[in-house]
């Protein structure tokens, strides 16, 4: 079977080269039956590296470890549900699963386009095809997922750290966001090289752009969603490099979801937004290239290798084309419109996006800053944690503060009358509630001032809900909940997108509550108990289980007691792998809308007695209920307009 | 010849055996992680010292590879992190000043032990570039838009001068046909 999986990547590498440049010959020579040809390649592309994947998972599940990459990932007690995640577990498994979603992502775009874009349709599949060539050579020459050994007994098995839920789907979500991008850039490529400089491409793509956006967004909460529940530190982000390279995509993807809106309306900042595609493509290369070269250290590495420096090889080739296709193209991406006034929804978008890729910027800064002392200085310091949140947190406030004011200016100008009619309102508001958290806001200004502006943004577009919708009733005489639901769903894109901003707020609440987090750590006997907080934690026992051979773990009981009553019992537990080095601690998070109380069992002695560290994380669970919001806004957004194509 | 060695290196790392050789090597190997685990040093932090050594603690780097500070690392046993929260307490209670410790820390470690760049020389640059960066392209981004304002604002009035100059030509035409 492996061979036959090894077959269809090299068959795929044969035919995406095929599909890069056939196309092009097709332009050349006017050949149409050359471009149908190639969109054909890409269905078989698409079967092939499918049934590639089908061999891959059948392997894991059937335990074959005479593949390298089964036997060093899986083994035979992994549950069902960890072995089909396993597939992404490693390097290579990332890889052809990277490969599937492209090449699936690739027949989707072609079955759309079967009957328009006729003319961008050859430099797209180009493109697609050329990055996943890249993905088809690491399989073949660097990183072979069918790599055959001497079949051992058993696998040396998955990481523990990766059994848990919120890894199954952090990675699959990240590379969908990160494959997503690929489209966008493909269709901007395309409207470059054929001068069709218009905001088709842009419409063309829209849904794609929202869909990336979202999921690269998902990817990088799953991932908080695990390390909160898993490493057991009580935090969820700990700016490591790779992290930061998810969240400059996503970033600059988010700056350039913005500005496409005026190149839509006023045709105005179409080299602004083929920059941004081109910087949200090559961040995604680039975050590939740091996780796969172990460039920089990080916790997320695949390990060092050739697999990252074919990434930055590719990074370079594309930055180079697509900057060479931008500068000769200039002269004709003048806009055929300009800013009528600074104070417009124009302008606030621009500033929005000076905020975002500033913000982006600050995390690339950060991250290469250790490699850029080293050259220069010849010395190596550490940026961690403590400068990220140092720089970032004024520029985030900013950014929060023009979610707030962007979408509410007019277009084009906006009057003293249009800034009263929006603003004075939210503004009395946010005033009143400025005041009424000033007793929270001592030693807390950043947290204070975060929660004023929510206060802000959260009214202003209540407001602009509640106004339309009166607007609504008035026009049509439906009752007030129709009307709003009626008003959302024939504006999709613009009440999703307000939903959005609602997720987005509720998740700097979340990320607020941050600053008055409490921590504890202390060892306790049988019946002692330590407070924090409101909560007084009742030490009880502890004991060992053996669920499955391969596991043994240590549970400690709590009692958590809230205003002299038991409110739960905590279990707290340590899970000894045989094939991990370290004890994993399960974290025990009883977790509610105000507070989280996160309990570690962090050790235990033979007397009985354990140590503990006891979190309370205020305002956390509003971070996950915010990638909710956001998750609904973006359904809405991307719904399409049914009645409009009847 | 390479295929036996390669099955040897095999048979060593995954240990073949039989299934009862691998309960009972598991049973040794749960005994003794219950046994002779050691308790993650619970440094009981007295509530004076408290506010220093959560300060502290945030700004030195855990450099077991973890990617987190001395206060966040996530490591069970670590064997970076735990001796130096004990160092680091003894150095509070024995009063020494916030200066004296980071010195003392990266004097023995480096730089590197710093969690973030210290605002002074080259390194201030890490500090200052991303918001001098986002002021310059700011107000670049003024001036450019002032630009196109004044540009625009220029046409609007051409426009409605032509516009102006339209009407009385109209009208001209128009007494001049009624006065043929």
């Amino acid at each position: 079977m492996n061979e036959i999986g090894e077959l269809c990547i090299l068959l795929s590498l044969g035919i995406s080269i095929y599909s890069t440049i056939v196309p092009i010959l097709g332009i050349k020579r006017g050949r149409e039956e050359y471009i149908a040809s190639a969109e054909n390649s890409i269905f078989v592309t698409a079967g092939l590296i499918t049934i590639s994947s089908v061999i891959l998972t059948y392997a894991f599940l059937n335990r074959d470890f005479s593949i390298e990459y089964v036997a060093n990932y899986s083994n035979r007690d992994l549950p069902l549900f960890y072995t089909v995640s396993a597939f992404w577990a490693g390097q290579k498994g990332s890889l052809l699963f990277w490969s599937l979603l492209l090449s699936l992502f690739a027949a989707v775009v072609v079955i759309q386009n079967k009957n328009k874009n006729r003319d961008f349709m050859p430099y797209v599949i180009s493109i697609i095809s050329i990055t996943q060539c890249l993905f088809l050579l690491l399989m073949t020459f660097a990183a072979r997922p069918f790599e055959l050994i001497y079949p051992p007994e058993d696998g040396s098995g998955l990481n523990p750290m990766l059994q848990n839920p919120g890894m199954v789907f952090h990675p699959p979500t990240l590379y969908m966001g990160y494959v997503g991008f690929t489209i966008p850039y493909a269709f901007a490529m395309a409207s470059l090289l054929t001068g069709h400089l218009g905001d088709v491409w842009i419409k063309t793509t829209r849904r794609w752009t929202i869909f990336s956006w979202f999921f690269l967004g998902m990817g990088n909460l799953f991932g908080a969603w695990w390390a909160y529940r898993v490493l057991g530190w009580g935090g969820y982000w700990a700016w490591d490099p790779v992290e930061n390279a998810s969240f400059m995509p996503w970033l600059t993807g988010t700056a350039y979801l913005h500005s496409v809106m005026i190149q839509e309306r006023r045709d105005m900042l179409k080299v602004w937004n083929m920059v941004l595609i081109v910087l949200t493509f090559s961040l995604t290369i680039f975050g590939t290239f740091l996780t796969r070269s172990g460039v920089i250290q990080s916790v997320h590495s695949f390990g060092q290798g050739p697999v990252g420096y074919y990434f930055l090889a590719f990074l370079i080739i594309a930055i180079v084309f697509s900057s060479y296709l931008i500068v000769s193209r200039l002269s004709i991406l003048k806009s055929n419109n300009e800013l009528d006034s600074i104070v417009s929804r124009e302008s606030s978008f621009l500033f929005n996006n000076l905020i975002l890729v500033g913000a982006a910027f600050a995390t690339f800064w950060g991250t290469m800053f250790p490699l850029i002392s080293e050259a220069i200085k010849g010395e190596k310091v550490t940026v961690g944690p403590p400068f990220f949140n140092q720089v970032n947190i004024p520029i985030g406030l900013t950014l929060l503060l023009l979610v707030g004011i962007c979408p509410l200016i007019a277009w084009k100008k906006a009057s003293i009358s249009n800034f009263k009619r929006n603003f004075l309102i939210p503004f009395i508001i946010s005033i009143i509630g400025g005041i009424a958290l000033m007793p929270i806001g001592k030693g807390h200004l950043m947290a204070w001032l975060s929660f004023t502006i929510s206060i802000f943004v959260i009214t202003t577009i209540v407001m602009e809900f509640y106004k339309g919708a009166i607007a609504r009733r008035e026009t049509t005489g439906e009752g007030f909940v129709k009307a709003l639901i009626t008003l959302s769903r024939k504006n999709k894109r613009r009440y999703g997108g307000y939903i959005i901003h609602i997720g987005v707020v509720l998740m700097y609440i979340g990320i607020t509550g941050t600053s008055y987090n409490m921590e504890k750590e202390a060892t306790l006997k049988k019946g002692e108990s330590m407070s924090i907080g409101d909560y007084k934690v009742v030490y009880k026992d502890i004991k060992n289980n053996t669920p499955v051979p391969t596991k043994a773990e240590v549970i400690a009981t709590m009692d958590v007691e809230k205003d002299g009553k038991i409110i739960a019992t905590a279990t707290p537990r340590r899970d000894f792998y045989k094939t991990a080095e370290q004890p994993i601690s399960r974290v025990y998070n009883l977790s509610g809308l105000k507070e989280d109380l996160y309990i570690i069992l962090a050790g235990f002695q033979e007397d009985g007695s354990a140590t503990f560290k006891i979190h309370v994380n205020p305002l956390v669970k509003w971070l996950w209920i915010g990638g909710l919001v956001i998750g609904a806004g973006t359904l809405i957004a991307m719904l399409p307009d049914w009645k409009g194509k009847k | 010849m390479k295929d036996k060695r390669q099955e040897a290196k095999i048979s060593r790392k995954y240990k073949v055996g039989s299934m009862k050789r691998k309960i009972l090597y598991f049973l040794l190997l749960t005994s003794y992680f219950l046994l002779l685990t050691p308790s993650v040093s619970a440094i009981s932090i007295d509530e004076k010292y408290k506010p220093l050594y959560d300060d502290l603690s945030d700004k030195f780097m855990c450099l077991c590879g973890c990617g987190s500070t001395i206060k966040t690392c996530p490591m069970e046993e670590c064997g970076f992190a735990i001796p130096f929260r004990k160092e680091l307490y003894d150095r509070i209670q024995k009063g020494e000043t916030k200066e004296q410790i980071i010195n003392y820390f990266v004097g023995k470690h480096g730089q590197k032990i710093l969690s973030a760049p210290t605002k002074k020389g080259f390194n201030l640059t890490a500090w200052i570039t991303p918001f001098a960066a986002i002021i310059i392209v700011g107000l670049l981004m003024k001036k450019i838009m002032d630009k196109w304002t004044a540009r625009q604002k220029l046409e609007d009035r051409s426009q409605k001068t032509e516009g102006v100059e339209d009407k009385y030509k109209k009208m001209l035409k128009k007494e001049l046909e009624e006065f043929e």
